[in-house]
C-alpha cells in the first residue's frame, strides 16, 4: 500500500486561485522523492496539501501515516530562547494535553532523537547558536519525536556546508530505510539524481518517476524555464538567485 | 534596613506594594511573550488608545477598571480596523487611530465642567489603590498568569516555528490573538495603578531584561517576573524617599533594569 498518494490534486490558499493543478503521484515506504521546481512553483503548497492544511484543495490526498513538516532552518526563529532539546521535544507537544506535563517517555524520545541525528552533545545548546546543518538535524529530530511516517523537508540542504549536507543526506537515506517516505523540496538537480523518485513541479506536475527518466534537459527546461542555466557538456544547473521569501 | 521598611509603614503604601507585586506577576511573564511575538507596538497602542474609556469612567464616577475594559475593547477594534486599511499601511493606520483616541481622551478630560483627574488617568495612582482595586487586579492577573501557564507549549511552537506549528498541534493565528487578549486583560488590570502612559513599561522592560539575560524560556519568564517585582518595590521605596510620583518611579526602575540588562 502506498504511504502517500495524490490524484487530481488541485488547490491553493484562496478560492479560485489555484497554485497547484492536477498532481498525481504515489510513494511507497522507503521512497525518497525530490521535489524540483522554481520558487513559487508550488512545492510548499504541495506540502501544505499533504499536511491537510491547504484551505482550498480538491482531488485525492491520502497520507497513510503521520506527516511532519521540516522547515528551512531560517524560517524558525533564531532569537527564540529554546535549546536543541526543547525544539526536539516540541514534537511531543501535539499529543500532550495542555494540562498535562510532558511524559517521561517523550523526554527520553527527544534525547534519543538528538542522539540519532548526532547531536546528543549539543542538546543543551541554544538553537540559534547552532550551525545551519545542526539546526536542520534538530528539526529532523523533532519530526522523529512526532513519530512521523512521512517527512516533508523544505530545502533541507540550502545554506548547509558540504560535510553537513552529506551527513544529512545519509541520515535521510537511513530514515527512509526504516519504512518512512520522504519528500525533499530542492533546487539541487545533482542531489535529486540520488533520490528514488523525482517530481517536477511548475504549478502543474510535469513529470514523476525515477531520476534517470525524469531529469532530462527538456523536462528541466520546462520546470525551471528562464531560471535554468545549461552548462557545457549538457549538465544543467539552476540559477535560483536570492529567495524572495 | 529601616530605609527599606519605612516606606511601607502605612496602610496605603502597603496596599500600593501588594498592588504592584500582583501586577508584576502578570506583566513580567506576559512581556516576554509580547516581545517574542513582536507585539510591543500593540502593547503601546492598546494602553494609550484606552484613554477615552478611562476618562468616561472618571466622569461617570464608575470604577476605572470598567472604563479601562471599555476603552481597551474600543481601542482594539479601531486599531484592528485601521491596521487593516491598505491605503494607509498597517503601522500608519494604527498610529493615526491611537493618536485620535488619545486626543479624544484629552478633549474629554479637559472639558471645563469636570475635573476628572487627568494626571491620575495618564500616570496612575498606585498610592491610592483600594482593597477593591487590588482584588480586581489580582483576579485579572491570575487569569493572565494561569492562561500563560496553560498555553505555554502552544505559544512556544506558534512563536518559534509558525510554518510547522499546525502539524505540531497549534494554530499560530489563534495563539497570536489569544496573546493579544491576555495583553488587553493585563492592560485593564494595570490601568488604575500605573495609568495609560506608564503601564506598558512594566510589561515591556522586564520582558526585555529577561530575554537578554536568559538563554531559555522558563528562565526568561522567571527573570522577567523577578525584575518586574523588584522594579515595583524599588520604585515605591525611591518614590517615598525622593518624594516623586510612585507610578513614574516604578516605570523608571523597570526601564533602568532593562537598560542595565541590555548594556551587559
Amino acid at each position: 500500500m502506498s504511504l502517500v498518494r495524490t490524484e487530481g490534486l488541485s488547490g491553493g490558499y484562496t478560492a479560485g486561485r489555484d497554485a497547484l493543478h492536477d498532481i498525481g503521484f504515489a510513494l511507497e515506504p522507503g521512497d525518497i522523492a525530490g521535489v524540483l521546481g522554481p520558487n513559487g512553483g508550488g512545492k510548499t503548497t504541495l506540502f501544505r496539501a499533504l499536511l491537510g492544511e491547504l484551505p482550498h484543495a480538491r482531488g485525492t490526498v491520502e497520507v497513510a501515516g503521520r506527516p511532519a513538516y521540516v522547515p528551512q532552518t531560517e524560517h524558525a526563529r533564531l532569537d527564540f530562547p529554546v535549546s536543541a532539546f526543547d525544539v526536539a521535544l516540541m514534537g511531543a507537544y501535539g499529543r500532550t494535553p495542555f494540562y498535562r506535563r510532558i511524559a517521561r517517555a517523550d523526554r527520553d524520545a527527544a534525547a534519543e532523537a538528538l542522539e540519532r541525528v548526532g547531536l546528543a552533545d549539543r542538546s543543551r545548546d541554544v538553537f540559534g547558536t547552532l550551525s545551519g546543518g545542526q539546526r536542520q538535524r534538530v528539526l529532523i529530530a523533532r519530526a522523529l519525536v512526532q513519530r512521523a511516517d512521512v517527512l516533508l523537508l523544505d530545502e533541507p540542504l540550502s545554506g548547509v556546508d558540504a560535510p553537513s549536507a552529506a551527513r544529512i543526506e545519509s541520515l535521510l537515506a537511513e530514515l527512509a530505510g526504516e519504512g518512512r517516505a520522504l519528500l525533499v523540496a530542492t533546487h539541487d538537480v545533482s542531489q535529486a539524481q540520488r533520490f528514488d523518485r523525482v517530481l517536477c513541479l511548475h504549478t502543474r506536475q510535469l513529470a514523476f518517476g525515477p531520476p534517470a527518466e525524469v531529469l532530462t534537459p527538456a523536462c528541466l527546461q520546462q520546470t525551471y524555464g528562464a531560471e535554468l542555466v545549461v552548462l557545457e557538456g549538457g549538465r544543467a544547473a539552476v540559477n535560483v538567485g536570492h529567495h524572495a521569501h | 534596613m529601616s530605609w527599606l521598611t519605612d516606606p511601607f509603614a502605612q496602610a496605603f503604601t502597603q496596599r500600593a506594594l501588594v498592588e504592584v507585586l500582583v501586577l508584576a506577576l502578570a506583566c513580567g511573564p506576559l512581556g516576554v511573550w509580547i516581545l517574542l511575538y513582536r507585539q510591543s507596538y500593540a502593547a503601546e497602542s492598546i494602553s494609550h488608545g484606552m484613554l477615552p474609556g478611562l476618562v468616561v469612567a472618571a466622569l461617570a464616577g464608575a470604577p476605572l477598571v470598567l472604563g479601562a475594559a471599555g476603552g481597551v475593547i474600543v481601542a482594539a477594534v479601531l486599531i484592528a480596523l485601521a491596521g487593516r486599511d491598505e491605503r494607509l499601511g498597517g503601522d500608519t493606520g494604527v498610529a493615526v487611530a491611537v493618536s485620535a483616541l488619545f486626543g479624544l481622551g484629552a478633549v474629554l478630560a479637559l472639558s471645563p465642567e469636570v475635573p476628572p483627574r487627568l494626571q491620575e488617568l495618564l500616570f496612575g495612582d498606585l498610592l491610592g489603590a483600594t482593597a477593591g482595586d487590588i482584588a480586581a487586579a489580582a483576579v485579572l492577573a491570575a487569569v493572565v498568569l494561569a492562561s500563560l501557564a496553560l498555553a505555554h507549549r502552544r505559544l512556544s511552537i506558534s512563536g518559534f516555528d509558525p510554518g510547522a506549528a499546525r502539524s505540531l498541534g497549534a494554530t499560530p493565528r489563534r495563539w497570536e490573538l489569544a496573546l493579544l487578549v491576555l495583553l488587553a486583560i493585563a492592560t485593564v488590570a494595570a490601568a488604575p495603578g500605573l495609568g495609560s502612559l506608564l503601564l506598558v513599561a512594566l510589561i515591556l522592560a522586564p520582558g526585555a531584561a529577561g530575554l537578554r539575560l536568559a538563554a531559555r524560556l522558563p528562565a526568561a519568564l522567571a527573570l522577567a517576573t523577578g525584575v518586574a517585582a523588584l522594579s515595583g518595590v524599588a520604585g515605591l521605596v525611591l518614590s517615598y524617599h525622593l518624594g516623586i510620583a510612585a507610578g513614574a518611579s516604578v516605570a523608571l526602575c523597570a526601564a533602568a533594569a532593562a537598560g542595565i540588562a541590555l548594556a551587559r
